[in-house]
């Protein structure tokens, strides 16, 4: 799901070694070369913004509170990583990972250059240049004179998607701050608050359980698809659909929810949907099978729009990039998922609903889920 | 100029540069949102805004379900809303952008797949007209004005819930967020918000866990944004009582800035006023601390796709005019208290300036 990008991440980023060990991104690192293995690369660059930073995360813990930043690891392990903002800035900067290492980033290709003559370096390998603006790695490479920067994308970001135990912790942990955050939502809406107000409530209650980053969109009409809260004003919604995105140490719930005091057809049925979803999900299921599920049960309403896309994988990313860059096809085993059934009757009558899900040999193990 | 006027500049602007078509991107990274400042909506996904010669201009959203927000955002403006941003822009140009005569602003710094998408649609000989448009569309709307008054008002206030909630232990980003949230309540949509504290600072940074202690100078940015519209109001706060010197040098930096805001009027070099700042540190033996690596500039403008006039520094030719809107902050570093923060929103007007913050810094005081 896309949400909007704050101009600063200003919540906890700090890397916490209760929750993500050393010894987590160490082995990390050493799964990272063993992919690698074959190709010559003798050093990685990795990449990541405050927008996306999934890799660079998953390695160093370093996310980027402001504009960008990068991480340049060998082979034993060691990580330098410059991020954005002056020499002063970088104290904050060096609390957000457990490298020593962290300098002020000024030009991408002179410092991957440096290092990798520093270093004595051969062939380099590049990661997330997706999350890149367009006009970067051609800055970047023009910098190297003339070394090798490989784009090994494709061979690392499946190194993404298997959620190791501490992984699945921490989206457990997430999971139940979004249960709080909605049942925040739902109180505040019970209690006649405006729509505005009631994701602010829920929002400012996802933060005290310990959430790094939240992310809210609400209705802005009766029934409206859940969009970005940019107005001042605050009007009561019903049906108010929500969707709430919760960061947990790098690691990332959400849920989209429907909240009203009438009972409707579109509701339950939207809700038979997502339970028939769920009853079908478990690793080698495929996405074609979950949303004929959900369509029987929608039996004739409009599928929303929201939940065309009923599956993808979540995990460092709201929505990660699967292998083949396509969307999610087959579930498989270990992977995290947010699935979505969502439906639209007539003008101001629609119903989103979602779950979290493990996917396990035999079933889906539901970590969280917006049915009442 | 209004947001239609803002339209024609940039289709005037599209004359003067001999091009048929212009595509504009936004710029998520750097926040320079130039779809917003355009058209008044600001995407979830990725935008482009198309403006044509012959057509209504063009705002393309995705993904496809924003729809209902942007149409409401930008009147005016014809709103597409897809999955597939390179294919919507093909399908309003089937027989391709015309060669030669196509202009693009931001796709540069677009995500990098999209991005070259977007440019090899337009043709290697395309005119990059960034700079161009943003001096095009520099002057704000009268109500971004009263936009920027009111999000300063929001950050005034924030500072005074900043001394009513700061306290020894606290963790600096708990208290960020719970400042960004109160924020929130008062109608911020966004927020450039950087708080961050120590014994002795050497610069203001996004937020960490460190937890506040007795002594510690906290500083904060609040840049809040008001229906897209920035202002920012720097403020700096003690933990415990201040010492003299501190006292003493935070009146001196209050004085800096507000020799630099007495000579704001239209006509004037920017530059004038990051002198008149430097010329009061100079006076009292800090001419070294007046330049790199300790200073900068002494502000920048404020907007949202504009950062329009600029910074404010000794290099900044830029000539003053009426509406400019911009923040002036010494934010200066003495090596006896370390950075200290203090910075005002300023409004130039036809005679001179309005101050949009009611009340000019101070040192904060947290009880301990």
């Amino acid at each position: 799901m896309r949400v909007t990008q704050p101009a600063v991440l200003v919540g906890a980023y700090d890397w916490e070694e209760k929750f993500l060990p050393k010894a987590e991104f160490e082995g990390r690192i050493k799964e990272m070369f063993a992919k690698l293995a074959g190709t010559g690369a003798t050093g990685v660059v990795v990449y990541g913004n405050k927008v996306d930073n999934a890799a660079l995360a998953w390695l160093t813990n370093f996310a980027p509170k402001i504009e960008s930043g990068c991480a340049l690891i060998t082979p034993d392990g060691k990580v330098r990583i410059h991020g954005s903002g002056s020499p002063h800035m970088m104290v904050n900067a060096k609390r957000l990972t457990w490298t020593e290492d962290v300098r002020p980033q000024r030009d991408i290709g002179k410092h991957v250059s440096d290092w990798a003559t520093e270093l004595g370096l051969g062939a380099l390998a590049f990661w997330a240049s997706d999350a890149m603006p367009a006009d970067l790695m051609p800055r970047i490479t023009a910098g190297l004179e003339g070394r090798e920067l490989r784009d090994v994308g494709s061979t690392l970001d499946p190194l993404l998607l298997k959620k190791s135990p501490v992984a699945l912790n921490l989206i457990r942990g997430a999971c139940g701050m979004l249960e709080k955050s909605v049942t925040t939502l739902r109180q505040s809406f019970k209690s006649g608050v405006s729509a505005r107000a009631a994701a602010l409530a829920a929002e400012t209650v996802a933060y005290d359980s310990g959430a790094q980053d939240v992310r809210m969109l609400i209705s802005m009409s009766k029934g409206g698809t859940p969009t970005a809260i940019d107005y001042p004003e605050g009007v009561k919604l019903d049906p108010l659909l929500a969707y709430i995105a919760i960061r947990h140490s790098t690691y990332w719930a959400d849920g989209a929810l429907t909240i009203s005091a009438s009972p409707s057809a579109t509701l339950t049925k939207t809700q038979d949907a997502l339970k028939a979803m769920i009853a079908k999900a478990k690793a080698g299921a495929s996405v074609a099978d979950l949303s004929a599920a959900a369509q029987e049960k929608l039996s004739g309403l409009a599928v929303h729009p929201v939940a065309q896309k009923a599956v993808n994988g979540i995990g460092l990313s709201l929505t990660e990039a699967e292998a083949d860059r396509g969307p999610v096809t087959r579930l498989e085993e270990g992977r995290v998922y947010s699935i979505r059934a969502g439906a639209r009757g007539g003008e101001g009558d629609a119903a989103l609903f979602s779950a979290m899900i493990l996917a396990k040999a035999d079933r889906a193990e539901i970590l969280w889920s917006s049915l009442a | 100029m209004d947001s239609s006027g803002r339209t024609q500049a940039a289709l005037r602007l599209m004359d003067q540069e001999g091009v048929d078509v212009m595509l504009v991107g936004p710029n998520e990274i750097n926040r320079i949102d130039t779809v917003f400042h355009l058209t008044g909506y600001r995407g979830v996904g990725e935008t482009l805004a198309v403006l044509s010669k012959s057509e209504k201009p063009t705002l393309i959203v995705t993904p496809e379900w924003e729809i209902e927000r942007a149409q409401a955002r930008a009147p005016g403006w014809t709103v597409r809303a897809t999955n597939d941003l390179s294919q919507a822009v093909s399908g309003l140009f089937p027989k391709g952008l015309p060669a030669g005569r196509t202009g693009t602003v931001g796709l540069g710094k677009m995500p990098a797949a999209i991005g070259r998408s977007l440019s090899a649609l337009a043709g290697a000989d395309a005119k990059k007209l960034d700079a161009k448009l943003e001096k095009a569309l520099m002057p704000k709307t009268a109500q971004e004005i009263e936009h920027a008054r009111l999000a300063s008002a929001i950050g005034e206030k924030a500072f005074d819930r900043l001394l009513e909630i700061a306290h020894v232990g606290m963790a600096e980003c708990d208290l960020a967020v719970q400042l960004k949230l109160y924020m929130q309540e008062l109608g911020a949509d966004d927020n450039f918000f950087l708080l961050t504290a120590s014994q002795h600072n050497r610069a203001v940074q996004p937020s960490s866990g460190r937890k506040l202690q007795v002594g510690d100078v906290i500083l904060a940015e609040m840049t809040p944004t008001y229906r897209g519209q920035l202002s920012q109001i720097c403020r700096t706060a003690v933990v415990g009582p201040p010492s003299n010197i501190l006292a003493e040098k935070y009146a001196l930096v209050v004085r800096a800035m507000e020799a630099g805001i007495r000579t704001i009027k239209p006509g004037i070099k920017m530059a004038t006023v990051a002198n008149a700042i430097d010329e009061v540190l100079s006076a009292q033996g800090y001419a070294e601390y007046c330049r790199p690596p300790h200073i900068r500039r002494r502000g920048h403008g404020l907007g949202h796709g504009s950062n329009a006039p600029g910074d404010v520094s000794p290099e900044n030719e830029v000539i003053l005019a009426e509406d400019m809107v911009f923040v002036v902050h010494p934010n200066q570093y003495l090596p006896e208290t370390g950075y200290l923060l203090c910075g005002e929103p300023i409004h130039v007007t036809a005679n001179g300036y309005e101050q949009m913050s009611k009340r000019t810094a101070w040192l904060g005081t947290v009880p301990v």
